[in-house]
């Protein structure tokens, strides 16, 4: 059989699964620019993939993980890091558990994988192959979305040269790493859909441009693709926020009742399974979702909340079960229960509710103690958070604006200055400063009405999520923010999502992207590939520490953002700003974005793990800059 | 038909053919292995040593550093011996302690297979950070010593200041 009659063989079984594909294309990615973004980021994240442990509480994760696949819930073998007294497990009854079941559960079909595959080859060479594989499927998306079949072509050759290439470089992985890598997969898959949900949510608010501008933004060049591979839980709750958020456009645009019905249940099934992730979080946005959705709702009767708060306790059910079997009270997560290394968490732990009597003899009455004594916490910490936010000045520049070496910080940090800003991790973000002048001149020239008609509209609910989530996010972490081992303020995670949603709302970016897309795309490759190199050799002369350049970073960010931030306050106030200059300052900071997190995947934090790609692995080891 | 519409197909090929053969399933291959072993650690440190006219530099300097960081980089000039001869793999060390900030840092060199002769023994730098220093200088003593055979030998000590710069 030649070469091309099984080419023959294929392509008539590939065929056969068009329809298929179709409906699943079109379900979760909505369109192959959707599926481009997909795959591309995919590939992209990979680069820097390093397979190991970089924040301590990932070993908790990979713990649980690790047992779960063995069969049981509490954690009977620790084999990472240090054991049980890792930071992130709990006790219970004398048991010890870990926490984010909700991910650990989803990771468990990837770990069956990756041991079905381990049966067959070698896992090292899975990973190189599924990621040229990857190279080859982002190739062919591209080439039939432009319509240029060398495109593939090109893919092909460069994922057959990588994949020779690693076979020649590769080393083993110890069976142990397995779990890390299933976790590592699934936070890249989970970061990934959310720069397609953020494509969807504005493709269909705006246009399929603006749509791309947000999803690749938010991926390329903001901390979600920093953490894209290191398995924390952010990158879940920014997933399910903008699942929501999405959900909850299209409950307002949809065709039919049925649709909008179906829409808004999936809004708050999205929320339901975060609670599974982190349970003060989901809370967090379950209440946000309630207030904007509600009352901008086109019909509350009792068929539609039925049909919606059935769907939203149908997604709690795992949540509910999990807790049952480790706390014996469905509302109280491994997060709420007496940690058993370090003392972490939320801090909602220590709320006090109501007790004795009905409260402390009745199953029923001690759910609804903890159930209060966990609102009393929340609504404390908000509180706090926002005394901290009004009142401390310092706090708030250094959590938002410049970070530098903050002794609190540092003294956790053995020393280190690399715990980032808010707009230092992404200068994007300075492009929010032109919300506030929309704002005004909304309610300036056509008052408040104009402003609560606006909430009425799909975009206008959208807007109000987002802001409102937004603003408890920052009051909920606010109290103990700064923070070490943040790196990019990883807390605030949803924030960046936000941000850049919010960015791509601003009249003044819908322009830059729909008329001088051009210029900035041509800006933002020579920022990253020109820029890029030149940053490359100054470190390489400099020779800077790890603080120092993070620290570099930091304020080359801030220099970028600047720009971009005078540029739209400018284009905001007056059409006598040139916009092809915003071009120019959205491509620097984005080009500023992207390389902070190339060269701290590639060379600041490469003590993560160990590379992936062996080639890249080889070139790392090359090129040593701090 | 277009050869070069081959080519994906082609390339699928070699990639999933190039896993199933990294498996059990083709004994045999095995394209992993362990890189970079470093052989013959337990003879370390092994052998006789002779040294001379050993030199320690009269003072050391941190650094502040730069973009805000608040670190400082400890800078200490190289010290020189003459490595009369030597036997087996001897090591010589050199070390600095800050006894006021409870610091201290050395780097070591092996000697294989050298030509006798003077050598240059550079400390290799390290940061600290701000919180660690309040004042503009401190003492700090150097020393070199070899290591051969078992035997520790301090070959010359110093006590220097090392000045703080911004």
């Amino acid at each position: 059989m030649s070469v091309l009659d099984g080419n023959e063989a294929v392509q008539r079984w590939y065929g056969h699964t068009r329809e298929f594909r179709a409906s699943i294309k079109h379900l979760i990615f909505g369109d192959d620019r959707g599926l481009a973004l997909f795959l591309g980021s995919l590939c992209f994240f990979m680069l820097y993939w390093r397979i190991g442990i970089f924040i301590t509480d990932s070993n908790a994760i990979a713990t649980t993980l690790f047992n779960v696949a063995d069969g049981h819930l509490s954690l009977v073998t620790a084999p990472y890091g240090s054991g049980l007294g890792a930071p992130g497990t709990y006790v219970s009854d004398g048991t010890v558990y870990g926490r984010n079941y909700g991910v650990v559960f989803a990771a468990l079909p990837l770990l069956w994988l990756l041991e079905g595959a381990a049966a067959i080859a070698d896992v090292p060479i899975v990973l190189v192959g599924l990621w040229c594989l990857l190279v080859i499927a982002w190739a062919a998306t591209l080439a039939r979305l432009f319509d240029r079949p060398p495109i593939l072509v090109g893919g092909s050759i460069v994922a057959t040269g990588v994949f020779l290439g690693s076979l020649t470089l590769a080393t083993p992985l110890a069976p142990l790493a397995r779990p890390v890598i299933a976790l590592q997969l699934l936070t890249m898959i989970a970061t990934a859909l959310s720069g397609v949900v953020l494509y969807r949510l504005l493709a269909a608010m705006h246009d399929r441009r603006l749509g791309l501008f947000a999803g690749t933004a938010a991926l390329v060049a903001t901390p979600l693709g920093f953490w894209a591979s290191l398995p924390k839980r952010h990158a879940y709750t920014v997933l399910f926020l903008l699942v929501t958020a999405f959900a909850l456009y299209r409950s307002r645009t949809a065709d039919s009742g049925e649709q909008a019905v179906r829409y808004r249940a999936l809004a708050y099934a999205a929320v339901g399974l975060l609670a599974w992730v982190h349970a003060a979080e989901a809370l967090l946005v379950f209440i946000v979702l309630v207030l904007v959705d509600v009352p901008t709702a086109e019909s509350n009767d009792r068929r539609t909340v039925g049909l919606v708060a059935g769907a939203f306790l149908l997604s709690l059910v795992p949540f509910f079960l999990t807790n049952v079997l480790i706390s014996w009270n469905p509302i109280e997560p491994p997060r709420l229960l007496p940690s058993y290394g370090s003392p972490s968490g939320s801090g909602l732990a220590g709320g006090s509710g109501p007790s004795g009597g009905f409260f402390s003899n009745n199953p029923a009455g001690r759910i609804i103690a903890r159930g209060l004594s966990i609102f009393f916490a929340l609504g404390s910490n908000l509180f706090e958070g926002a005394v901290v936010l009004t009142t401390d000045a310092t706090r708030v520049v250094q959590t938002f604006v410049r970070s530098g070496f903050i002794p609190e910080v540092a003294a956790d940090e053995s020393g280190l200055a690399i715990s980032l800003t808010v707009v230092e991790s992404a200068p994007l973000l300075a492009g929010v400063v032109g919300l506030p002048i929309v704002v005004a001149r909304h309610v300036r020239s056509n008052g408040l009405g104009r402003v609560r008609k606006h909430l009425g509209t799909p975009a206008g609910a959208v807007d109000a999520f987002a802001l409102g989530t937004a603003l408890l996010f920052t009051l909920l972490y606010m109290p103990r923010l700064p923070l070490h081992a943040q790196v990019t303020v990883r807390y605030l995670h949803p924030v960046f999502a936000l941000g850049i949603y919010g960015v791509a709302r601003l009249a003044v970016t819908q322009g830059v992207v729909g008329d001088h897309w051009r210029a900035a795309l041509w800006t933002y490759a020579g920022s990253v590939l020109i820029g890029g190199q030149l940053v490359v050799a100054f470190l390489a002369i400099t020779g800077p520490t790890l603080s120092e350049a993070v620290q570099f970073h930091a304020l080359l960010s801030l220099a970028t953002a600047t720009i971009l931030g005078l540029w739209v306050l400018g284009a905001a106030v007056s059409d006598a700003v040139p916009r092809v200059y915003g071009a120019v300052a959205f491509a620097l900071a984005a080009g500023a974005g992207t390389l902070f997190l190339l060269l701290s995947g590639l060379d600041y934090f490469d003590y993560a793990g160990e590379y992936m790609l062996p080639v890249v692995r080889v070139v790392t080891d090359a090129v040593v800059l701090a | 038909m277009n050869p070069l519409r081959a080519v994906p197909f082609v390339a699928v090929a070699i990639v999933l053919a190039g896993v199933l053969i990294s498996g059990p399933l083709v004994p045999g291959v095995d394209f992993t292995r362990v890189r970079e072993t470093e052989s013959g650690l337990d003879s370390l440190g092994s052998g006789n040593i002779t040294v001379d006219n050993a030199t320690l530099p009269d003072g050391a300097v941190l650094q502040q550093g730069n973009y805000g960081s608040g670190t400082y980089r400890l800078l200490v000039p190289d010290a020189t011996v003459d490595v009369k001869s030597y036997t087996g793999r001897p090591i010589i060390s050199y070390a600095i302690d800050i006894d006021e900030i409870g610091y201290s840092r050395n780097s070591i060199r092996i000697l294989v297979n050298e030509t006798d002769g003077r050598l240059s023994l550079p400390l290799e730098e390290d940061t600290l950070d701000k919180g660690q220093l309040d004042k503009d200088e401190y003492g700090a003593q150097l020393t070199l010593l070899t290591r051969a055979g078992g035997n520790e030998t301090v070959v010359a000590s110093r006590n220097v200041t090392v000045e703080v710069r911004s």
